[in-house]
C-alpha cells in the first residue's frame, strides 16, 4: 500500500527520462502506472466490502507521533480509484494534447507527483501526514497551473491559487491540531472514534479552521475565485486537478470527518448554507460564461457546492446522495472537460459562440459530448440523472434549511441543463463556423478517456446495482459511519423530486433557447466583476503591500535616533507595565535622604545634562557632559568608593580628550531636528529618567542581600592584613579588577597620544 | 559569602572552548607570519580549528552533565548540540565566504580571527552557568561581530551600520547588565542555578526580580532581533559584507536561543507566568511586523532580514510554553532555520562577482537555465523557509505550533499560520524569478571554486533530506532537555 502511494513519485523521478526516449509512445506507456494502481485498488474492494475499514502501518518519525499510516475504507477506496482510473486516462490525453511540447517531460514528472500525493491524501490515516500530502497537491497545481510560464496570466492565477490554497491550508492545519487535541491521537480511525469531539471546547473554532482548509480547497463561496482562473492550466490539468480530484479533497476531508465532528447545528449551517451557496453561485456563473472551459469550471464549483451542501444536510438520504453525485460528477466532467480540450486542440478556440456545426467533422466527440452533457444536465437513463433525483430527495428532507436548499438546487438545475445544452449543441449543429485551425477529428489518446468514461456515465445509470454495491455503499458506510442498506435505480415512481426534474429540464431547455438574450442581460450586469471576492483577494494583496510600505516609512527609516527611541519607549513600556501590574500602585517607595553638598553635586551634574543636551557647541557640549561624569565621580567618592571615583575620573579626563580630538575633525554644527521632535525626544528622555528613579526608590525600600562591605572590612586585616581597607581592596581583594581597569585606561591613553600626534602631524603638512 | 578555597577547575570540560581560544591564537600568529596573499594558511587552520571543535564537542560534551570552573561553566547535551551548530554554521560561513571576500579586497586575517573569537563568545554563552560567564561569552560575540560588519572600512553602508550596530548593541547590553545586577542585588549570587532555586522562593522582592527580569528580557530580545528591538537587523544585514550577514543570521541566532534558554527559559523558569506574555508579545510583533514588511523588499539580504523576524516569531513561541518539548522545538527551529539561510546566504554569495551583488531579487532571474542544480537548491531552500510539507522547516513550524496549542495559546498558532502564509508570497516569488524568468543580460553565474560549489549544494541537499527523515534531529534535540 506504501509502494502504491510512492510509485507516483519515483516514476516522477524517472518520468522526465523516460518521456524523452519514448517519444510518441510515452503517454501509453507512462499510463500503465496508474492503471496497474486502478487494478490494484480495485483488488481491495471485495476485501472493504467484506470486512470493513482496514488500517495499514509504516512508522516514520517517531519523536513527533507521525507514521505513515493507510486508511482504506470505501470511502478512500472511492476516491483512489477515481485518481488512478481517470489518471490512467489523462496520462494517455495528455500525451496526445501536449504532443511535441517542450516541456512534457516536466509535465509528466509534475503530474504524477500530484498523483501521488492526492493518493497520499485519500489513504492517509496520520492527522500530519494528510496534511503534508495536501500541501503537496496544492504545489503541484501551482506548478501545473503556471505551466505556460511566458504568459503572464498563468502566472499571476498560478500564485493566486497557491495562496488562496496554501492559506486555507495552514487555517487546516491549526484546525487538525486541535482535531487532534480533542481525539487525543493523530490517527483518524481513533479520532473518528472518540465520541467526545462534539464536546470539545473549542469545537466552533477547530470546525471553523478546519473548513477554512475545505472551503478554499474546493472553492467554495467566496473563496471559489481561484478555481475558474485556475483553468489557465492546459487542459488535462483542469480535467484531473481542477474537477475530478484536488478540488475534491476538500469535500474529500469534510466526508472524513463527518462521523467524527459533523451533524450540529454549526455543521449543517456553514456546510448546508455555503454549500448551496456556492452550488447556485457556480451554475450562475456558468450560464454566462462563453469559454468551453470557464464553464466546466463554474459547473464544478456549482458540484463542489452540492457536494459540500450534501454532506452538511447530513440525513441517509444525504449521505447517498453526496457519494452518488460525487461518482457522477467525476464520471462525466471528466469526459467533458477532455472533449472541451479536444474541441479546443482542433479547432484552436475556447469560445463557444464561435464554434459551430461540427457535427459531421468531429462525429464521434459530438455523441460523446450529447451523452456526457446528458448525463451532466442530469436526465435518464444516465447515472447523472439517478444522482439529481436523490439531491432533490435529500434537500427536500433536510432539517431546518429544506426551503433554501431546495429552491437553490432547482434553480441551479435549470441553468445547468441550459448550459450542458449549450455546452453540447452549440458547437456541433448550425452551420460550420470559420475556426483559427481547421477542426478534424482528435486522434485516438484523446478520444478514448471521454468515450470509456461516458460510456460507465450511462453503464452505472442502467445498472444502478453495481456501483451501489461495490462503490457508493462502502463509501456510504464510511461517510456515515455505519452501513446503510439502499439501491440505485433510475426509475422511483412519479413523486416530488421528479416533478422538479421534469421543471428543471423544461425551464433550462427555455433558458438555451435564450441563451442569447441571458448573455445580452448579463453583461450589463457588470457589477460582478467589480465587487466579487475576487477584488476583495486583489485589494487584500495591495492593502499588505501597502501596510509594509508604512511601517518601513515609519519604523525603519534608517534614522537611529528613531531607533533609540523605540527601544527606548518599548523598555520604558514594559518595565512601566510590570510595575504598576505587580507591585499595584502600593508600591513600596523608599526614601532617601540628603546631605547639603550631596544635592549640590547632584544639582551639577543635573545642570550639565540640560546644557549638554540644548547647547549648540559642540565643544560645550562636551564640557558639559565631562562635568556630568566628574560630579558623578565625585559622588562615588562621597559613597566611600574612591577606587571606583579615581578610575570614573581617569577615565572621564580621557573620554574629553578624545571627544574632542574626535569632535574637531567634524563639519560644523548643525540643528537638524525641528522643535517639536526635540520636544518628544525630551519627553521620551524624561520617561525614562523618571522610571530609573522609580526603580532606584522602590529597590531602596528593600533589604538587599548581606552588604559585600561588611565582609570586606571583616577580613581586610585577617586575611589581607592591611589597614587601610581601600588599599586592601584595589591590590588585593579586586587586584585583578584593578589591573583590568588600569589596562583599559592605558589602551584609552595610547589612543589619546595617537590622535594628539596625528593632528600634529596635521598641522606641520 | 563563605571564603572559598581555590579548586583547581576540570580543564577537560571546557576543552572546545580552550581548543578554540588556542587555535584562535595560533591563527593569528600564523597569518602574521605567512606571506599567502589569499590568508590560505589562516583559511585552511580555521577550518581545522572549527572541524576539531565540532569533534571534541561531540566527544566530551554529548551526554555529559556536569560543571566546571565553580559552576560557571556547564557542559550539557544542551550546550554541546547548540555548540555543535554554531561551529558547523561557522565553518559554512568560511566555505562561502573566501572567493566573495578576496575579490573585494577585504580578506584579512583579521577577518578569521574575529571570526573565531565571535565563535569563541557563542559558544561560552551557550554553556554559561553564571552570570558573569554568560555576559562575558554575549559581550565577546557582540564586539566581534560589531569588528566584522565594519571590516570592509571603505563602505560607508558598512560603516553606518557597524555604527548603528554598536550604539544599539552597546545600549541593549547595558539593560542586559542592569537586570543581572538586579538579580544580583536580590539573590546575592551570580550562579544561575542557585538563582532558580531562589526565583522559586518567592517573597516581598519578587517584584525586584521581575525588574531584572524586564531589563534581561530586552537585552536577550535585541540579540534576537525580535520586534520591537529589530531595527537595527535589516540595515546591518544589507550593509554588512554578506559573509558577516550569514554569520549574524545563522550562528549568532543559535547563541541567542542558548542565551534565552540559559538567562530566562532554565534559570528563571520559576517566574514563566511573568514572562511568558513577555515573549507572546515579541513573538505576535515579530510576525506581524517580518512578515508584512519583507513583502515590499526587492533586496535579498533586506527581504531575509524582514523575514528574520517572522522565524524568530516562531523560536520565541517555542519559548511560551516553558517545557521541554517548546524548548526543543525553538531548538530545532533556531539550528534547521539556521542551517537553511546560509545556504541562501551561500547562493547569494555564489552568484556574487565583482561589481555585482547578486543581491536583488531579480538577479536570481533564469538561474535554471544557468544552473539547474543551484536553481533547485533555491527551490528546496524557499519552500522550507516557508514550511511547506514535506521540508525541515515544516516540522519545525508544526513541533512550535504543537507546543504553543498545547500551552493553550491557539490565537497565537493561528497567527503565526497566517504570517507562513505571507511568507509564502515573498519566498515563492525568488522561486518563479529562477524558474519562470529569463536572464537578462550576463545573468546569473555560479562563480565560485569547486570546493565552495560542493559544499553549498550538500548544505542545500541536506536540507531535502532532513525534511525527508527529520527524525533524528528531532530525537537530538528532544534528548537535550531530557
Amino acid at each position: 500500500m506504501l509502494l502504491a502511494v510512492l510509485s507516483g513519485f519515483i516514476l516522477a523521478a524517472l518520468a522526465p527520462w523516460l518521456t524523452r526516449s519514448l517519444q510518441d509512445k510515452a503517454g501509453w506507456v507512462l499510463a500503465l502506472l496508474p492503471a496497474g494502481l486502478f487494478v490494484y485498488f480495485l483488488s481491495w474492494v471485495p476485501v472493504v466490502v467484506a470486512e470493513g475499514a482496514q488500517v495499514v502501518a509504516y512508522p516514520w518519525i517517531p519523536g513527533l507521533d507521525i507514521s505513515l499510516t493507510m486508511l482504506v475504507d470505501g470511502l478512500s477506496l472511492l476516491f483512489a480509484l477515481l485518481i488512478s482510473g481517470i489518471g490512467t486516462f489523462i496520462i494517455i490525453y495528455a500525451g496526445g494534447y501536449l504532443h511535441g511540447h517542450e516541456y512534457l517531460p516536466r509535465f509528466y514528472a509534475i503530474m504524477f507527483s500530484f498523483m501521488a500525493a492526492m493518493l497520499g491524501v485519500v489513504l492517509s490515516n496520520n492527522l500530519i501526514t494528510l496534511f503534508v500530502f495536501w500541501e503537496l497537491t496544492s504545489i503541484t497545481s501551482y506548478l501545473l497551473i503556471g505551466f505556460h510560464h511566458e504568459e503572464k496570466e498563468s502566472r499571476w492565477y498560478a500564485l493566486q491559487g497557491l495562496i488562496v490554497t496554501v492559506g486555507g491550508g495552514l487555517a487546516l492545519l491549526a484546525g487538525l491540531i486541535m482535531l487532534a487535541l480533542a481525539g487525543g491521537s493523530f490517527e483518524l480511525h481513533e479520532i473518528l472514534a472518540s465520541e467526545e469531539l462534539r464536546d470539545y471546547g473549542f469545537y466552533a473554532g477547530m470546525v471553523i479552521l478546519i473548513l477554512l482548509g475545505t472551503f478554499t480547497k474546493s472553492a467554495q463561496v467566496p473563496f471559489h475565485f481561484w478555481l475558474p482562473n485556475a483553468m489557465a492550466a492546459p487542459t488535462p490539468v483542469s480535467a484531473f486537478l481542477h474537477s475530478a480530484t484536488m478540488v475534491k479533497a476538500g469535500v474529500y476531508l469534510m466526508a472524513r470527518l463527518n462521523p467524527g465532528i459533523g451533524g450540529t447545528e454549526l455543521w449543517l449551517y456553514a456546510l448546508g448554507i455555503f454549500g448551496a451557496l456556492t452550488m447556485f453561485t457556480g451554475s450562475f456563473m456558468a450560464l454566462r460564461s462563453t469559454g468551453l472551459k470557464a464553464v466546466l469550471a463554474y459547473t464544478t464549483v456549482m458540484a463542489l457546492g452540492t457536494l459540500t451542501m450534501l454532506i452538511g444536510i447530513g440525513t441517509e438520504q444525504a449521505i447517498i446522495a453526496a457519494m452518488t453525485f460525487l461518482l457522477a460528477h467525476a464520471l462525466y466532467k471528466a469526459a467533458l472537460f477532455m472533449l472541451a480540450g479536444a474541441l479546443d486542440h482542433e479547432t484552436g478556440t475556447k469560445d463557444i459562440t464561435r464554434l459551430g456545426g461540427l457535427r459531421q467533422l468531429m462525429p464521434i466527440t459530438f455523441i460523446t459530448a450529447c451523452v456526457a452533457a446528458l448525463s451532466l444536465a442530469g436526465l435518464p437513463p444516465l447515472f447523472g440523472f439517478i444522482a439529481k433525483e436523490l439531491m432533490f430527495e435529500a434537500t427536500l428532507q433536510a432539517p431546518l434549511i429544506s426551503t433554501f436548499t431546495t429552491v437553490l438546487a432547482v434553480v441551479s438545475a435549470i441553468m445547468i441543463v441550459a448550459m450542458a445544452a449549450v455546452f453540447s449543441l452549440r458547437p456541433f449543429l448550425g452551420p460550420l463556423k470559420e475556426t483559427p485551425k481547421k477542426p478534424h477529428e482528435a486522434p485516438l489518446s484523446m478520444l478514448i478517456g471521454p468515450v470509456v468514461l461516458a460510456g460507465l456515465s450511462l453503464v452505472f445509470g442502467l445498472a444502478g446495482f453495481l456501483p451501489a454495491t461495490a462503490l457508493v455503499g462502502p463509501a456510504v458506510a464510511a461517510v456515515h459511519g455505519a452501513p446503510l442498506d439502499f439501491d440505485l435505480y433510475l426509475w422511483h415512481g412519479i413523486n416530488l423530486p421528479l416533478m422538479l426534474s421534469v421543471l428543471a429540464v423544461v425551464a433550462g431547455l427555455l433558458l438555451f433557447w435564450q441563451w442569447d438574450r441571458v448573455l445580452a442581460v448579463y453583461r450589463r450586469m457588470t457589477f460582478i466583476d467589480r465587487f466579487g471576492p475576487e477584488r476583495g483577494y486583489e485589494k487584500l494583496m495591495d492593502g499588505l503591500v501597502w501596510l509594509a510600505a508604512w511601517q518601513t516609512r515609519l519604523l525603519q527609516n534608517g534614522y537611529m535616533r528613531n531607533y533609540l527611541l523605540t527601544i527606548v519607549l518599548t523598555t520604558v513600556g514594559l518595565t512601566g507595565w510590570t510595575f504598576f501590574v505587580h507591585t499595584g500602585s502600593s508600591a513600596p517607595l523608599g526614601t532617601i535622604e540628603f546631605a547639603v553638598h550631596e544635592i549640590v553635586v547632584a544639582g551639577l551634574v543635573v545642570l550639565g545634562a540640560i546644557v549638554a543636551s540644548v547647547t549648540s557647541s559642540r565643544l560645550g557640549a562636551v564640557a558639559t557632559l565631562g562635568m556630568v561624569g566628574f560630579g558623578i565621580a565625585l559622588l562615588y567618592v562621597f559613597f566611600s568608593a574612591p577606587d571606583l571615583g579615581t578610575t570614573q575620573i581617569m577615565v572621564e579626563t580621557l573620554t574629553v580628550i578624545l571627544l574632542v580630538l574626535v569632535l574637531f575633525r567634524l563639519p560644523a554644527f548643525q540643528n537638524l531636528s525641528s522643535a517639536a521632535a526635540r520636544l518628544r525626544d525630551a519627553v521620551v528622555a524624561l520617561s525614562l529618567g523618571g522610571l530609573m528613579t522609580l526603580l532606584i526608590l522602590a529597590v531602596n525600600a528593600v533589604e538587599v542581600t548581606d552588604r559585600i562591605s561588611d565582609q570586606l572590612v571583616a577580613w581586610s586585616y585577617p586575611e589581607a592584613h592591611g589597614r587601610n581597607i581601600v588599599n586592601v581592596i584595589l591590590v588585593d581583594f579586586r587586584a585583578l579588577d584593578t589591573l583590568g581597569e588600569i589596562f583599559v585606561v592605558g589602551l584609552a591613553a595610547i589612543g589619546v597620544y595617537a590622535m594628539i600626534r596625528l593632528r600634529a602631524e596635521d598641522r606641520k603638512k | 559569602m563563605t571564603n572559598e578555597a581555590f579548586e583547581t577547575p576540570n580543564l577537560l570540560l571546557a576543552l572546545p572552548e580552550i581548543w578554540l581560544l588556542a587555535m584562535a591564537c595560533v591563527v593569528l600568529v600564523v597569518d602574521l607570519f605567512s606571506n599567502d596573499r589569499d590568508h590560505g594558511p589562516a583559511f585552511w587552520l580555521t577550518q581545522v580549528t572549527l572541524l576539531g571543535g565540532i569533534i571534541i564537542t561531540v566527544s566530551t560534551q554529548w551526554g555529559v552533565d556536569a560543571t566546571t570552573f565553580s559552576g560557571t561553566y556547564v557542559a550539557d547535551s544542551l550546550g554541546a548540540l547548540l555548540k555543535i551548530g554554531i561551529l558547523v554554521l561557522a565553518f559554512l560561513g568560511f566555505a562561502y565566504s573566501r572567493d566573495y571576500m578576496r575579490d573585494r579586497g577585504i580578506l584579512k586575517g583579521e577577518y578569521y580571527m574575529l571570526g573565531l573569537f565571535a565563535v569563541l563568545g557563542m559558544m561560552v554563552t551557550v554553556s554559561a552557568g553564571n552570570l558573569l560567564s554568560l555576559y562575558l561569552g554575549v559581550e565577546l560575540m557582540s564586539l566581534s561581530l560589531y569588528a566584522l560588519v565594519a571590516i570592509d572600512r571603505d563602505s560607508s553602508r558598512a560603516s553606518e551600520a557597524a555604527m548603528k550596530y554598536f550604539v544599539l548593541g552597546a545600549l541593549a547590553s547595558g539593560m542586559l547588565l542592569y537586570g543581572m545586577s538586579m538579580l544580583y542585588g536580590v539573590t546575592g549570587t551570580l550562579d544561575l542555578g542557585e538563582i532558580t532555586a531562589a526565583a522559586a522562593e518567592l517573597d516581598d522582592r519578587r517584584f525586584l526580580f521581575l525588574f531584572g527580569l524586564v531589563f534581561m528580557m530586552v537585552g536577550v530580545a535585541f540579540k534576537f532581533g525580535a520586534v520591537p528591538f529589530h531595527m537595527w537587523v535589516p540595515d546591518v544585514y544589507h550593509g554588512a559584507p554578506t559573509p558577516v550577514t550569514l554569520m549574524i543570521a545563522t550562528a549568532s541566532k543559535v547563541a541567542a536561543v542558548g542565551l534565552f534558554l540559559r538567562l530566562i527559559g532554565e534559570g528563571l523558569l520559576p517566574l514563566l507566568e511573568s514572562w511568558q506574555h513577555m515573549v507572546v508579545l515579541l513573538a505576535v510583533l515579530s510576525l506581524l511586523i517580518g512578515n508584512t514588511v519583507a513583502l515590499v523588499q526587492t533586496n535579498i539580504k533586506r527581504m531575509l532580514a524582514y523575514s528574520t523576524f517572522n522565524h524568530v516569531g516562531f523560536i520565541l513561541m517555542g519559548f511560551v510554553a516553558g517545557t521541554p518539548e517548546g524548548y526543543a522545538a525553538s531548538v530545532f527551529y533556531a539550528l534547521t532555520y539556521a542551517f537553511t539561510v546560509a545556504a541562501t546566504f551561500g547562493v547569494v554569495l555564489l552568484l556574487a562577482r565583482k561589481g555585482f551583488e547578486a543581491d536583488h531579487i531579480t538577479d536570481l532571474k533564469g538561474l535554471n537555465d544557468r544552473s539547474p542544480l543551484f536553481a533547485f537548491v533555491v527551490l528546496i531552500l524557499m519552500i522550507s523557509l516557508t514550511g511547506i510539507p514535506g521540508t525541515v522547516g515544516f516540522y519545525a513550524k508544526w513541533m512550535v505550533l504543537k507546543s504553543v496549542v498545547e500551552a493553550g495559546f491557539v490565537w497565537l498558532a493561528v497567527l503565526a499560520v497566517i504570517g507562513a502564509v505571507v511568507g509564502a508570497f515573498y519566498y515563492l516569488r525568488l522561486v518563479r524569478y529562477c524558474y519562470f524568468d529569463k536572464a537578462e543580460g550576463e545573468g546569473p553565474q555560479p562563480t565560485g571554486s569547486g570546493g565552495f560549489q560542493a559544499v553549498l549544494a550538500a548544505n542545500g541537499l541536506l536540507v531535502l533530506v532532513a525534511g525527508i527523515f527529520p527524525g533524528t534531529l528531532v530525537a537530538v534535540c528532544l534528548a537535550a532537555f531530557l
